[in-house]
């Protein structure tokens, strides 16, 4: 065998699920060649010319490939839309055309210039959605250049081979994505791109697996290379052996499988066997993302992080931001619970911040309701806000990292004042708005009974209360084996907050990782928490498992669990346990 | 004797759409824009942008939050800066389905 056979893995980011086998079809998208050179005066007239023409062609391109397009979904159309938009700029031809004659430069050099200082401001931006619109700049930048070049701008000669074609590309503008879709493409590989990609949002809709960010791949793939693509591990392969081949078609098949049949059932009740039902929310960020959860079949939200309404921005929110924000919640959420989480931000991360201030260790710092009492205006604006939308929608108010009853009592003071001055100002809110705490500093789990006394809910943030359980940084490799929700520690501190909420009388929730874990779910079950809240692709597999248990199987496996003395014994309870009370599915859907 | 063609309005705003401004609005934002004859600026701190060039809108870069100051000049300065507000405030452009997961 020649070296040419041997298998090459590329690791990307795993951008749309499926595995697929095809053929290779590159497409060279790479930079055109751009001549610099600088132009007589006489010649300016016949270099903005040209540079007139270019963008005409660009916008009539376009066009036509919109049209051929139309049934190509809304969102990719405004895409288009907003591409000939920008080529149809006045004010971009109107710089391009001043800078040739000023500077007596040639065409490509200048569009050149313009396109990458207009990118370079988008480098600056730190949300990754706005960063990734710099694109939009080179695909439009892209397209002049290679009119101006008399270079092919479109993909008009793809054949579809019959084993299913592969696109590999340096990258995809949304124009070469449109017309990819009417050949029977059958998946996509990258080298550029992130989740929130073109390729990546479209490979989605469209249902084809699609692996992006896999660095090197175009350098050694030829036409009609056998690929094959995993796009749940985010793994290309070129020229895979038949095992890998059989093995990554077969996961692929019955993962499938399984997506479609939970999907079917998302809308079924999350009810065990023996009619124990359990509520299941979903958590998210930012408020768009409602529907994500209510789509996967989540009955509320569990958790509202409402962060991004602080980072990247040189001004704090005030409270008619807040009052506004929560208001959309609500318009999207009807009737449905939603538990809105104040600031849990470290002191770094907040617009506005003091000098000066150095954490050697920022985990154990200055952050979360920590920071809200250092800064009460910043904290009171945010409950004012959500008191006052509180009157339109079914909110709980949630406050994280409480480490003691001091603590939780100076935060609901201050909530007091809030309510004092809104009541003053003759302003409408919710006077009975529940307010609960955040489980996730050990203290709070050994004095649960005290805190329990004084909040209407407890929710336990399990990644962070493993982290400061087990005093583990789970990003650190050289620790991350000692994160494992099972351990005993864990279970024993699940148990403890149980008991206190079930003699106080109040809900139990969890928010973290865990709660969206199969694995875990028998446990929780058990312990009697009364909602679990996850990110909104869990939802499906969670209610199925809720569906095909028994909750006095579940008990009996916690009673065994809690006498376990390691977390490798409960492990093998709970491996036992699932290989006699589980489908196959579970083991296709989280493995291992 | 009022003159038409020496008013001026200003208003700030907060970009009110979760995703900031991306490439749609700012294409809605150009757009609306150049429906009207006064000239308008969006300035961002020390930045600022022709209301009626996508190109230079997206430029400011603006993520949710951002507070932005519109000024116009012209016959409709207040018009376009009331019609430009409504618009950057608007948490959701419709047909946003392509937004990240």
């Amino acid at each position: 065998m020649t070296t040419d056979s041997t298998p090459q893995v590329f690791e990307g980011i795993a951008a749309s699920p499926g595995v697929v086998v095809g053929r290779v079809y590159l497409i060279d998208r790479r930079r055109v060649r751009i001549p610099r050179y600088h132009i007589e005066t006489d010649q300016v007239d016949y270099e903005t010319n040209r540079l007139t023409e270019a963008v005409h062609k660009s916008v009539e391109q376009l066009e036509a490939v919109r049209e051929r397009f139309v049934h190509g979904g809304h969102d990719h159309q405004a895409i288009l839309e907003a591409h000939e938009m920008m080529l149809r700029d006045q004010a971009l031809l109107d710089e391009a055309h001043q800078i040739i004659r000023k500077e007596l430069r040639n065409a490509e050099w200048v569009v050149e210039e313009v396109i990458s200082r207009l990118r370079s401001l988008f480098e600056q931006v730190s949300e990754p959605y706005l960063r990734e619109r710099r694109s939009d700049i080179d695909f439009v930048g892209e397209r002049i250049l290679r009119n101006l070049a008399g270079q092919p701008t479109d993909l008009s000669a793809i054949e579809p081979s019959q084993s299913g074609t592969i696109v590999v590309a340096h990258d995809l503008s949304p124009a070469d994505t449109a017309q990819l879709v009417r050949h029977r493409i059958t998946g996509f590989v990258t080298e550029l791109g992130s989740r929130t990609s073109h390729t990546s949002i479209i490979a989605r809709s469209l249902g084809v697996p699609a692996v992006v960010g896999a660095r090197g791949i175009f350098e050694c793939a030829g036409s009609g290379d056998v690929v094959l693509i995993d796009g749940f591990s985010g793994r290309a392969t070129l020229r895979p052996n038949p095992n890998e081949r059989k093995t990554a078609l077969a996961k692929g098949s019955a993962f499938e499988r399984v997506h479609m049949d939970l999907l079917e059932a998302r809308a079924l009740p999350a009810t065990t066997l023996d009619g124990h039902a359990i509520k299941v929310a979903g958590n998210i960020e930012m408020p768009h993302e409602v529907t994500d959860v209510f789509d996967r079949g989540g009955t509320g939200i569990g958790l509202y992080r409402t962060e991004f309404m602080y980072v990247s921005r040189t001004t704090l929110p005030n409270e008619e931001e807040h009052y506004r924000n929560y208001c959309q919640i609500f318009e999207e959420i009807g009737d449905a619970e939603v538990t809105i989480r104040t600031l849990d931000l470290g002191a770094d991360k907040v617009p506005g911040n003091e000098e000066g201030l150095d954490e050697p260790n920022p985990a154990l710092g200055l952050r979360a309701i920590r920071y809200s009492m250092r800064r009460p205006e910043l904290f009171e604006a945010q409950v004012a806000g959500l008191l006052r939308a509180g009157v339109r929608g079914n909110a709980r108010l949630m406050l994280p990292m409480i480490s003691g009853i001091a603590e939780l009592r100076r935060a609901k003071e201050m909530i007091e004042t809030v309510k004092t001055r809104l009541t003053r100002e003759k302003k409408l809110f919710v006077h009975n708005l529940p307010v609960g705490i955040m489980i996730e500093v050990p203290s709070a789990v050994l004095v649960a009974d005290l805190l329990a006394a004084e909040v209407d809910f407890m929710s336990i943030g399990s990644n962070d209360l493993m982290q400061y359980l087990l005093a583990i940084d789970r990003t650190n490799n050289h620790v991350a084996y000692l994160y494992d929700p099972l351990h005993p520690a864990m279970l024993r501190s699940i148990e403890t907050v149980m008991q206190a909420a079930r003699r106080a009388d109040i809900e139990v929730s969890m928010c973290g990782e865990m709660a969206g874990e199969l694995r875990s779910l028998p446990i929780l079950l058990a312990s009697g928490i009364h909602q679990l809240s996850m990110n909104s692709s869990s939802l499906p597999p969670i209610k199925r498992l809720v569906r095909e248990l028994r909750l006095d199987d579940c008990k009996e496996l916690l009673r065994h669990c809690m006498a376990c003395t390691t977390q490798t014994e409960v492990n093998a309870l709970t491996d036992e346990f699932f290989a006699q009370k589980t489908d196959d599915w579970v083991s296709v859907w989280q493995p291992g | 004797m009022s003159e038409l063609h020496d008013t001026r309005a200003a208003q700030q705003v907060s970009v009110g759409n979760s995703l900031g401004m991306h490439l749609r609005v700012a294409g809605k934002i150009a757009q609306l824009a150049t429906g009207f004859n006064a000239e308008i600026v969006l300035r961002r701190d020390s930045i600022s942008a022709n209301a009626k060039s996508i190109m230079s809108v997206l430029s400011l870069a603006a993520p949710h939050g951002t507070l932005l100051n519109i000024e116009a000049e012209g016959p409709d300065a207040e018009k376009a800066v009331h019609a430009l507000v409504t618009l950057i405030a608007a948490s959701t452009d419709e047909g946003s389905a392509g937004t990240p997961t």
